[in-house]
C-alpha cells in the first residue's frame, strides 16, 4: 500500500485501472436498473414505490461509506503525512455530497406517498442531513484558506470529528423512535428481504462503489496535477524574472 | 402498450419513481462529466506551462 503512495506511481496504476473499474461500473449500474425496475416484485404493503429503495439504499451506504474513508484518510494525513490522504479526502467529499444528496432526495420522494409527508424531523432524516452539511463544510473549508495546507489540516480536522455523526445514523433507527424503517440488510442476524429484491440492491451497490471509485481517481489525479501546476507557474515567474534579469 | 402505460404509471407512484431514477441519472452522469472535463482542462493547462517552462529554461541556458 505504502508503495503507491508515491503520487507518479499512483498515476500509472490510475490510468491502468480507470478501464478496468468504469466498465463494470457501467454494467452493475445498467443491471441493477434493470432488475429493479423491471425485474424485482413490488412491495405487499409499499407497492411500486418499493422500487425507489434500489437508488436510496446504495445512496446511503455510499455517503456513510464515503465519509468513514473521508475521515481515515484526513486521520492518516494529520497523523503520518501520507502524500496522498488529503489529496483522497478531498477528491472524495463532493462524490459523497452528490450521494448524500440523492439518497436526501429519493428518500424525500418515497417518504412523500408512504408518509404523506416529503420531510419529517426524524433521527435518521436529520442525522443525513447533518451528514450533508459536514460534506458542505469539508469542501468549503477547503477553499476558505489562501494557504492550501492550512485548508487541509482545517477540513480535516471537522471531518475527523464528525465521523460521531456516522454510528448515529447508523443506529438513530435503533435508539430513537422514528418513523423511517429499521436496517432489513445490514443485520447480524442476515438480510431480511427476499432475494428478488436483495440481488438488485447489491448489484446496484456494487455499481455506484465502481462508480466511486472511477471518480475518485479522476478527481485525485486532476487535484494532483493542480499541486503541480501551481509548483510549475511559481517556477515559470522565477524563470521569467531571472531571463529579466539576464 | 398497456404494459408500457402500466409501466409509466408504477401503479400510480410513477412519478415519484421515475423522478428518482431520472435525478440520480442527472447527478451521477453530471459528476462524471463535470469529472472529466476538469481532469481534461487541467491536463491542457499543464501541458502548455510545462512546454512555456521548457522553453524558458532553453532560453535562459
Amino acid at each position: 500500500m505504502k508503495k503507491y503512495a508515491n503520487p507518479a506511481r499512483f498515476n500509472r496504476l490510475a490510468t491502468k485501472l480507470i478501464p478496468w473499474l468504469a466498465w463494470p461500473a457501467g454494467l452493475c449500474i445498467s443491471l441493477g436498473i434493470f432488475l429493479g425496475l423491471f425485474n424485482s416484485p413490488p412491495d405487499y404493503q409499499q407497492g411500486e414505490t418499493v422500487r425507489i429503495m434500489y437508488i436510496h439504499v446504495p445512496s446511503a451506504w455510499m455517503a456513510l461509506f464515503i465519509y468513514t474513508t473521508m475521515s481515515i484518510a484526513c486521520a492518516s494525513g494529520l497523523v503520518w503525512k501520507h502524500p496522498l490522504a488529503h489529496i483522497s479526502a478531498r477528491a472524495a467529499a463532493p462524490i459523497g455530497a452528490c450521494f448524500t444528496f440523492l439518497c436526501l432526495l429519493t428518500g424525500s420522494l418515497w417518504g412523500k406517498p408512504m408518509w404523506g409527508a416529503w420531510w419529517v424531523w426524524d433521527a435518521r432524516l436529520t442525522s443525513v442531513l447533518i451528514l450533508f452539511f459536514l460534506y458542505l463544510g469539508f469542501i468549503a473549508l477547503h477553499h476558505a484558506f489562501d494557504d492550501p495546507a492550512r485548508g487541509e489540516r482545517s477540513a480535516a480536522v471537522l471531518a475527523i470529528v464528525g465521523i460521531i455523526n456516522v454510528p448515529i445514523i447508523k443506529f438513530s433507527v435503533d435508539w430513537w423512535n422514528t418513523l423511517h424503517q429499521p436496517a432489513s440488510v445490514l443485520k447480524l442476524s442476515g438480510p431480511e428481504i427476499h432475494s428478488t429484491m436483495l440481488y438488485p440492491l447489491l448489484i446496484m451497490a456494487t455499481g455506484f462503489m465502481l462508480y466511486f471509485s472511477v471518480i475518485l481517481i479522476l478527481r485525485m489525479r486532476t487535484l494532483m496535477l493542480e499541486r503541480r501546476i501551481r509548483i510549475m507557474r511559481i517556477n515559470n515567474i522565477y524563470q521569467t524574472a531571472t531571463t529579466e534579469k539576464n | 402498450m398497456a404494459l408500457n402505460l402500466d409501466l409509466l404509471s408504477m401503479g400510480n407512484y410513477g412519478i415519484y419513481v421515475w423522478f428518482a431514477y431520472s435525478a440520480a441519472a442527472i447527478i451521477l452522469f453530471s459528476l462524471l462529466y463535470i469529472s472529466i472535463r476538469k481532469w481534461r482542462q487541467i491536463r491542457a493547462q499543464g501541458e502548455i506551462l510545462e512546454a512555456e517552462l521548457t522553453h524558458k529554461i532553453g532560453k535562459a541556458e
